[in-house]
């Protein structure tokens, strides 16, 4: 059988098309493409079909016309169709065949280290390029490095990268990939174009995901397409990815709501709901209680307090003081839990406080 | 006399209460008065100190560091009384023998190790040696260093009339060198040779034990030995890479061995013992390994053995020396921490000509002390604080390690001496707001007295932790004193910038703890009230390390059980206690039962009872006699000396008690 | 003769007791012959561990169930030797990582290699072998960033299942590589219904007073609740409805203390207490487990606003104590602050009265 889950990034690294190659020949050529991560299957072949970002899609396309590319910063929120964009833009200029040769992906948190990331750049930079592809159309005479997460460099490591560049300019460009633009040192920022993506709308998701599950032939619902984009915030991938998962495991059943929300660890908005609702009731016992039922649901305190920030700031019946200081102890609260303390007392302490707000 | 005074109440002064820069002043007076010109005589000190040293060369090395350090304060003694000394090297050189061997102990009446421990490794002997039982014996002798284990061992092998076979490491020291020179030019020949080379002292090892066991040895003198014991002290250093290869070495022996194996492990300081790497729990169960553990020499012991190879050594003595004074040997036998070999040799260099020269001030600092018992107080504190003086500097030279004044420091700290605010006019008082917080001023600054114990910071707040509890009477002074703990642990999470903050937490450890006791806030309530207090180890250390060894065992017996460790110790472990599941493994029939018992006992002094002997004696309280209460003192001291941190000086509190003992 | 949790726990997914769509779901999932990565979370007792086992068996036959347990060496780069011991079959190995403390980073990308590279499956046709790591939520950041490297390297020979209580500690970047499987804890009435067929397969049929009684006394663990009945039997047989249920002794001793501490608040009392912490720690009770008892305890014996205060220390001082090294100082900073709020309470109370 062909590995179901594909790591997220896999097929977008550099090594991706080998392994793929490698598992396929292994299942003796079973329908190939059926296995592939749905994230890699749908993801878009063309600039065109980059789905919401219209104007980096002009921009680059502009580009793309001249058959030149500058050095490139995409930033943005996950799963809004960075890599896809270079990856596709990249196909567009080399063709399929030459992409292996002419484009190397380095994900920042798998070879980490300054020189590890070097040498690659480095040895990659130095092959030639020629103007021409192999079938005889002409390209472009440079290659592409994509560092992915490239926030996640370190700052020499990232002054390193920006002498590389210099040096390389002729017949390498760079794109360089990240969440928070913030992180990039300065110097590296401004030598490249940089594009912002947008988080998508979820109109644009909600039209993916069902052209999704009409080519895969999955029953589902409108809710369970909302249910995903809610627990996806935005980010494409995930969606995908859950929806994935979500109909490996129905298989022919049809997808609900509660699924979804269930694949992606989501805890209902009653059980939120009922939560708030015993801080009102001032009374601890009622408390303990009810925390410590949706702990036996096994449910993660990290996800409660993400949900129940979104509803507080929500509730109408508390006056901004209120709402201040319960989200500061949200604050503290999560730190805490990142720094592993138990995660029963931590809630309580949240939920206390809460009830002696909501109270007073 | 005066002089003798005056330099002595210098040293103390330097060592403890005010400010470093007071100190220095009042050296310079006291320099200042002294007839010798000071750079001359102190050089000539100085060399001719080393030209000692040289002359034993075993002794000189191992005290040689200790002594170094101590340079500076054996410096500032009166210059006056120490003759210049020209032709060091016309001293006759037959006093070439460290005492420490030439007073082994002949006979079992001879040890200083406590009766019952004795007894109990002479009846194993004795009963593994006629006896002919299918299991080869084996024990593990564990204890500090120079508690006295291998002095018994061959005592009672001399006794029972045993031949002693002791492994020694091959002396392939010297190759290893040279592998360590090959593996700078080649690696791969590097890692050939290694494993050729440990795998050879670890099968030497073996055909030791097993060949030991086996050959007689010829037996040509016709002497009859009754048997044979096989002694292992040293270790081969590669068992300490590979334990499980040493284990199944044992396991082997255990199977083909018939004389009994004796292991002798000295507890480290570090408190990461060897003892858990090379004998765990489960191997000493498995294997039968019976396991007695030493003590510290008992002081009183102590100082009777120090006392008869004292006036021995004066009696036969070739060179010109006299008889230590009885304070000179309580004093090195008070911070030996029980480390009786470490004791002898303090003796031996005590008693020697030159370094003798210092010890006048010592012994006439005790008698002005018997003189000024009955005066006023305050020539009782100089006659006090001179013995502290003579204490400190013996302890420099024979001591275990330089942190001298842990007891003091501590006393410092939960004792909080105030200054009465009318000796510092400046001071601005607290707004009235925050007037629960006013304090009188501080009469010593903590971080010097951090500084001068040695100790660092986060083992010093275990310290203070495990004490501070005593000194405070309200619980509402407690919840501050210990937030500031938690605070300080806090603060050291991180290892990356442990080492910063070590120092500040210690910092906030321990003056959080003078600021939050409450009763002691003004200078007036400083001086009076709580009495003398006994001080004690931390157990944090000991608990950390039986919890660890624990869990290592339940891990080890229940991995069948294959269930976290959370689970194994809190729910799996406790509950088959409770059911009668057929368990195959007496091992873990007996870890279940010991593990989930728990005492109700007073867990205190329950732990003391460990190490020292201290705990019956002290139920007994401060006897009348003089003799009673040094004893009694002695043994606080070896309480709170965690880990041979040596303790000499008392608390100013108990000043009656120590006027009492030398009055008689 | 073994323990009753473990001579009946199910060993198929037909015939776990609870959850029972799940059940079917996971069953779906595997009879593909293949599974994504799962991570399997869920309270301690839930019965993580017994599905996680049905479903390997679901795959693999009941080949997965002749277990040996074998230790493995790995040497750290610094050249630190260390040894951890597995529990595996011929289709997968159990490993608990961190029980090697801040080496687990080596286990797992040492473990996972050897386990990928050596390809020696016999008779099943699968061709990826199953690595189950427990207590994943244990593991240090820094070996949560290999496993993750390690998933996406050795995919295509073998599958991770994580197993762990909680996701909150578990990286998002593994999190979402994984197919999460939340085991919820059983209900009350689930636990009292499987301990009365358990029990009356044993031959000493529980009265169901009783069984609710332990069921309520096991917080939804079912292991517990297992054990607890166990340990009734033994105590006495047959069982009625008003015996008492046995405890372990830890817990007896700790509520001695949280007493202890209820009944006076003095620096010498605290003592007594510190000592009592000391000898829980040595007999291997963990320190934020005893921190937990300890609030229980003691919040029984407070008044609602009390109660707030009480917890907020509880927290705080867990916190400090998961990142400190010297549990005993925030254990006994804890119970200082206890003893401060509960006397500055009773004071006032009496106030009050007069």
């Amino acid at each position: 059988m062909h590995p179901f889950f594909k790591p997220r990034e896999a097929g977008t690294t550099s090594k991706d098309p080998k392994s793929l190659e490698a598992a396929g020949s292994g299942k003796g050529g079973k329908s190939k493409q059926k296995h592939v991560p749905w994230v890699e299957k749908f993801r878009p072949r063309s600039v065109d079909e980059v789905a919401y970002q219209d104007e980096v899609v002009a921009v680059l396309k502009k580009s793309l016309e001249g058959s030149d590319l500058p050095n490139l910063l995409f930033y943005g929120p996950p799963g809004t169709g960075k890599t896809s964009t270079i990856l596709a833009a990249a196909r567009s200029l080399f063709g399929a065949e030459m992409m292996k040769l002419r484009v190397l992906e380095l994900n920042a948190s798998d070879e980490r280290g300054i020189n590890v990331v070097r040498e690659k750049v480095k040895k990659f930079a130095q092959t030639t390029a020629s103007g021409t592809r192999p079938d005889g159309k002409p390209c472009p005479p440079f290659k592409i490095i994509i560092l992915d997460e490239a926030d996640s460099m370190t700052a020499p490591a990232q002054a390193a990268l920006r002498r590389t560049m210099e040096k390389e300019s002729k017949s390498t460009r760079f794109c360089l990939i990240c969440n928070y633009v913030s992180r990039i040192i300065e110097p590296i920022a401004s030598r490249c174009a940089k594009f912002r993506f947008k988080p998508l709308a979820d109109q644009i998701l909600t039209e993916r995901l069902q052209e999704i599950c009409e080519a895969e032939k999955i029953s589902y619902d409108k809710e369970s397409i909302k249910a995903l984009i809610d627990s996806s915030e935005g980010d494409m991938r995930k969606a995908i990815t859950y929806l994935q998962s979500v109909a490996r495991l129905k298989g022919d059943e049809e997808v609900t709501e509660a699924d979804v929300f269930e694949i992606a660890g989501v805890i209902s908005d009653e059980t939120i709901d009922v939560l708030i609702k015993v801080c009102h009731s001032n009374s601890y016992e009622k408390l303990e209680k009810k925390v410590q039922e949706v702990m036996f649901e096994g449910h993660s305190a990290a996800q409660i307090i993400t949900q129940l920030h979104d509803k507080t700031v929500q509730l109408d019946n508390l006056s901004d003081q209120q709402k201040s200081v319960i989200c500061e102890k949200l604050a503290v609260v999560d730190k805490c839990l990142m720094d592993g303390a138990d995660e029963y007392l931590q809630l309580m302490a949240l939920f206390t406080t809460m009830m002696r707000e909501i109270c007073r | 006399m005066w002089s003798d005074n005056e330099s002595s109440r210098d040293s103390v002064v330097d060592l403890t209460d005010s400010p470093p820069l007071k100190t220095k002043k009042r050296k310079r007076d006291t320099f200042t008065s002294k007839p010798v010109p000071k750079k001359a005589s102190s050089s000539q000190w100085v060399t001719s100190a080393f030209g000692d040293f040289d002359d034993f060369a075993g002794f000189g090395s191992s005290m040689q560091p200790a002594a170094k350090t101590k340079q500076s304060k054996l410096v500032t003694k009166p210059l006056s009384q120490c003759p210049p000394r020209t032709n060091v090297s016309k001293r006759p050189s037959y006093e070439d023998e460290l005492w420490s061997d030439k007073h082994t102990p002949k006979s079992v009446s001879d040890l200083a190790v406590h009766k019952k421990k004795i007894e109990e490794l002479q009846t194993w002997l004795q009963r593994h040696l006629n006896s002919k039982s299918m299991r080869s014996p084996m024990v593990l002798l564990t204890g500090p260093a120079g508690a006295g284990k291998s002095a018994l061992v061959q005592v009672l092998a001399k006794e029972l009339n045993c031949e002693l076979k002791e492994w020694s490491n091959p002396i392939a020291a010297a190759y290893d060198e040279l592998s360590f020179l090959d593996r700078r030019n080649n690696w791969s020949d590097y890692s050939r040779v290694e494993g050729s080379y440990s795998s050879s002292q670890l099968s030497q090892f073996q055909q030791f034990l097993l060949r030991a066991d086996k050959y007689n040895s010829l037996d040509i003198f016709g002497n009859g030995t009754q048997g044979k014991i096989i002694l292992v002290e040293e270790f081969p250093n590669i068992v300490y890479k590979d334990a499980t290869s040493f284990h199944d070495i044992l396991r082997k022996y255990s199977k083909v061995g018939r004389c009994p194996l004796i292991f002798i492990i000295s507890d480290s300081s570090s408190g990461e013992s060897n003892e858990r790497l090379l004998f765990p729990k489960h191997l000493q169960e498995e294997l039968h390994i019976e396991n007695i553990s030493f003590n510290p020499i008992a002081a009183t012991t102590m100082l009777k053995i120090l006392t008869k190879i004292a006036t021995e050594e004066a009696a036969h003595g070739m060179h010109k020396f006299s008889v230590p004074s009885k304070a000179v040997i309580e004093s090195i036998s008070m911070s030996s921490a029980g480390d009786i070999r470490g004791a002898i040799n303090a003796l031996q260099f005590a008693c020697l000509k030159d370094t003798h020269d210092l010890l006048p001030t010592t012994s006439k600092g005790r008698q002005s002390k018997k003189k000024t018992s009955g005066e006023t107080s305050k020539s009782k504190r100089a006659g006090n604080k001179s013995s502290a003086d003579s204490d400190s500097t013996l302890a420099a030279i024979g001591g275990r390690d330089t942190s001298l004044f842990l007891f003091r420091a501590l006393g410092k700290i939960l004792y909080c001496k105030r200054d009465d605010p009318s000796n510092h006019p400046g001071l601005a008082k607290l707004p009235p707001h925050l007037g629960e917080h006013e304090r009188d001023p501080l009469s010593l600054n903590p971080e010097d007295v951090i500084e001068k114990c040695n100790l660092s910071g986060d083992y010093f707040n275990a310290y203070l932790h495990q004490n501070y509890l005593e000194f405070f009477s309200e619980i509402s002074d407690v919840v501050r004193a210990s937030e500031y703990l938690s605070d300080s642990d806090f603060m050291t999470f991180e290892w990356s910038t442990r080492s910063i903050l070590e120092e500040y937490a210690s910092s906030i450890a321990t003056r959080g703890m003078l600021h939050s006791n409450s009763s002691r806030s003004k200078h007036s309530s400083t001086g009076s009230g709580l009495g003398w207090k006994p001080l004690h180890k931390p157990q944090w250390y000991s608990t950390c390390k039986t919890e660890r060894q624990n869990c290592e065992t339940a891990r080890h017996l229940f991995k069948s059980y294959a269930c976290p460790p959370d689970v194994l110790q809190t729910e799996l472990v406790p509950f088959l206690s409770l059911i009668d599941v057929t368990l195959h493994d007496p091992g873990q029939i007996s870890f279940i039962n010991e593990i989930t018992k728990f005492s109700n006992v007073k867990i205190r002094s329950e732990k003391l009872d460990e190490k020292d002997l201290v705990v019956d004696k002290d139920s007994q309280g401060t006897g009348t006699s003089g003799e009673t209460v040094w004893s009694n003192k002695m043994e606080e001291d070896n309480i709170s000396n965690s880990q041979s941190k040596v303790v000499t000086e008392e608390m100013e509190e108990e000043e009656e008690y120590e006027i009492t003992e030398f009055d008689d | 003769m073994s323990l009753w949790v473990d001579k009946h726990r199910p060993s198929s997914l037909n015939k776990l007791d609870y959850h029972k769509d799940q059940a079917t779901l996971l069953k779906k999932l595997v009879n593909g012959g293949d599974f994504p990565h799962l991570l399997v979370y869920g309270p301690s007792g839930a019965g993580k561990k017994t599905r996680i086992m049905c479903l390997l068996r679901e795959l693999y036959g009941s080949g997965v169930e002749k277990l040996r347990i074998e230790q493995h060496n790995f040497t750290t780069p610094s050249n630190k030797k260390i040894e951890i011991s597995t529990i595996s079959s011929n289709y997968h190995i159990e490993v608990n990582p961190s029980d090697v403390g801040i080496q687990d980073r080596v286990v797992i990308q040492e473990l996972i290699k050897t386990v990928a590279q050596t390809n020696n499956l016999d008779s099943s046709q699968k061709d990826f072998k199953v690595v189950l790591l427990t207590e994943v939520d244990k593991l240090t950041k820094d070996a949560q960033h290999a496993l993750r490297r390690t998933m996406e390297k050795y995919m295509s020979t073998c599958r991770l299942i994580l197993c762990c209580v909680s996701t909150s500690k578990v990286i998002p970047a593994i999190r979402s590589r994984c197919l999460g499987i939340r085991v919820a804890a059983p209900s009350i009435d689930e636990i009292t219904q499987i301990l009365q067929t358990v029990c009356k397969k044993e031959g000493c049929p529980i009265p169901t007073e009783l069984a609710k009684r332990v069921a309520e006394k096991s917080k939804r663990n079912l292991r517990r609740a297992l054990l607890m009945a166990e340990a009734c039997k033994v105590q006495q047989t047959p069982l009625k409805p008003d015996q008492e249920v046995s405890e372990p002794d830890w817990e007896v001793y700790l509520r001695e203390t949280a007493n202890m501490i209820i009944q006076q608040q003095s620096p010498r009392r605290l003592l007594e207490v510190r000592g009592r912490l000391y000898e829980l720690l040595t007999h291997c009770i963990p320190a934020d487990i005893i921190m937990k008892g300890l609030l229980q305890e003691l919040i029984n014996n407070c008044d609602g606003e009390l109660k707030t205060e009480v917890v907020q220390s509880a927290a705080f001082f867990q916190h400090r104590l998961q990142l400190g090294q010297k549990a005993i100082y925030h254990l006994e900073a804890f119970v200082a602050k206890f003893m401060a709020i509960y006397k500055r309470f009773m004071e006032e109370n009496i106030a009050d009265l007069f």
